[in-house]
């Protein structure tokens, strides 16, 4: 089994083969990170293709100090930014804070926490957890859809979104405890 | 030791910590059950939020992304852009045949005129090339079938122990010829 800088070697030397192996393991993460960013399965699986081929046009450029993941990763966000751009979304930015109630929020464990989580069966929650992603600000969701569905280590997310650990290690708790929040919400 | 804070609570679950943080957590947490009801409402979460469901692939997806790839279909802009830049030079040369202040169908009809003539001697040519290596052919058939008679029946007249003589006698007239050159090359050095 070749790692992804051979492979990456081997696809700039003409083997197309090697692009292949690439797709066949990138394919089901992109699209799960993907899916979730834009909302639509046809559009997501669209938008994977694209990623690829623009991997594929930019490989050339691509440096082997960088993970190859990492860098995958990074065209897909620049290319769903883009979409959002074109389309007038305004993607909520990282620099800014997502809502004062946010800011506000007590960083102890409160005296007397509601379990918003514990009354759902596994499956119904992770339902729910879909549901209540689309709600939450763009720039947290990709976050925490990387954390959390992806896998991606905090380090990898920072060298992404070029930003310190601490302020992603920041952000995806954010994140985490909106959507706990927004559960709370939808009974 | 106060009660946990929220975000070290994932950041513990997520094995983010260091040895010794992790060691104040789990210590907090064997007489701290409201910490623990926090720690395990997050537990939850978390294993609900890692496990979410795969986007469901296409079977084919992989063989759609690498057609995409490598054998890409021209867009309609580029056939339009393709064809734009044919009307274009259409435009432009008829632009400088007609500068000099000929007619459209004096233009039309000598460009006509012109494009059959060459057609016509491209056809003749094209014809009489066609001629010369048929003839060509036809020669080296003929040729070769009369070396095959000649030689067939040389073998038939010539009896095996002539064919030995003939192969010696050939043998031993290009030694002697190979040393008498070499024996003049070296003199011819030497001068």
């Amino acid at each position: 089994m070749y790692d992804d800088r051979e492979l990456v070697e081997k696809t700039l030397q003409g083997e197309k083969r090697a692009f292949e192996m690439i797709v066949r393991k990138y394919q089901q993460p992109l699209a799960n990170y993907i899916g979730r960013m834009v909302g639509e399965r046809e559009l997501a699986l669209d938008f994977t293709q694209e990623v690829f081929v623009k991997v594929y046009t930019s490989l050339p450029s691509y440096r082997p100090q960088f993970k190859f993941g990492t860098w995958l990763f990074k065209i897909a966000s620049n290319t769903i930014i883009d979409y959002w751009r074109k389309k007038k979304i305004r993607a909520s930015s990282l620099d800014q804070p997502v809502s004062a109630a946010v800011e506000e929020w007590s960083l102890q464990v409160p005296d007397d926490e509601p379990s918003v989580v514990r009354k759902y069966e596994l499956a119904e929650l992770r339902n729910k957890i879909e549901h209540v992603l689309e709600r939450l600000p763009e720039s947290l969701r990709e976050l925490f859809v990387w954390r959390h569905v992806n896998g991606l280590s905090y380090e990898e997310m920072a060298e992404i979104k070029g930003l310190p650990i601490g302020t992603v290690k920041n952000k995806v708790f954010q994140a985490k405890e909106m959507i706990r929040r927004l559960l709370g919400e939808n009974p | 030791m106060s009660c946990l804070n929220l975000e070290h609570i994932y950041l513990f679950l997520e094995r983010e910590l260091s040895p010794e943080q992790n060691r104040n957590i789990e210590e907090h947490l064997t007489g701290c059950p409201r910490c623990q009801e926090a720690v395990e409402e997050r537990r939850r979460f978390l294993l609900a939020a890692e496990s979410l469901p795969d986007v469901d692939l296409p079977p084919g997806f992989t063989q759609q992304v690498m057609e995409k790839i490598f054998s890409p279909k021209v867009s309609f802009s580029s056939w339009m852009a393709a064809f734009g830049t044919w009307l274009v030079s259409v435009l432009l040369m008829m632009t400088i045949l007609l500068l000099p202040g000929s007619s459209i169908t004096g233009v039309f009809v000598t460009y006509i005129h012109s494009f059959w003539t060459y057609a016509k001697s491209l056809t003749v040519l094209s014809l009489k090339i066609f001629a010369l290596l048929t003839l060509i052919l036809k020669l080296v058939g003929q040729l070769s079938t009369s070396l095959l008679r000649a030689l067939s029946l040389a073998t038939a007249i010539i009896g095996p122990e002539v064919y030995a003589i003939g192969t010696t006698l050939t043998l031993l007239v290009l030694t002697l010829l190979f040393f008498i050159a070499k024996r003049k090359l070296l003199a011819g050095e030497k001068l």
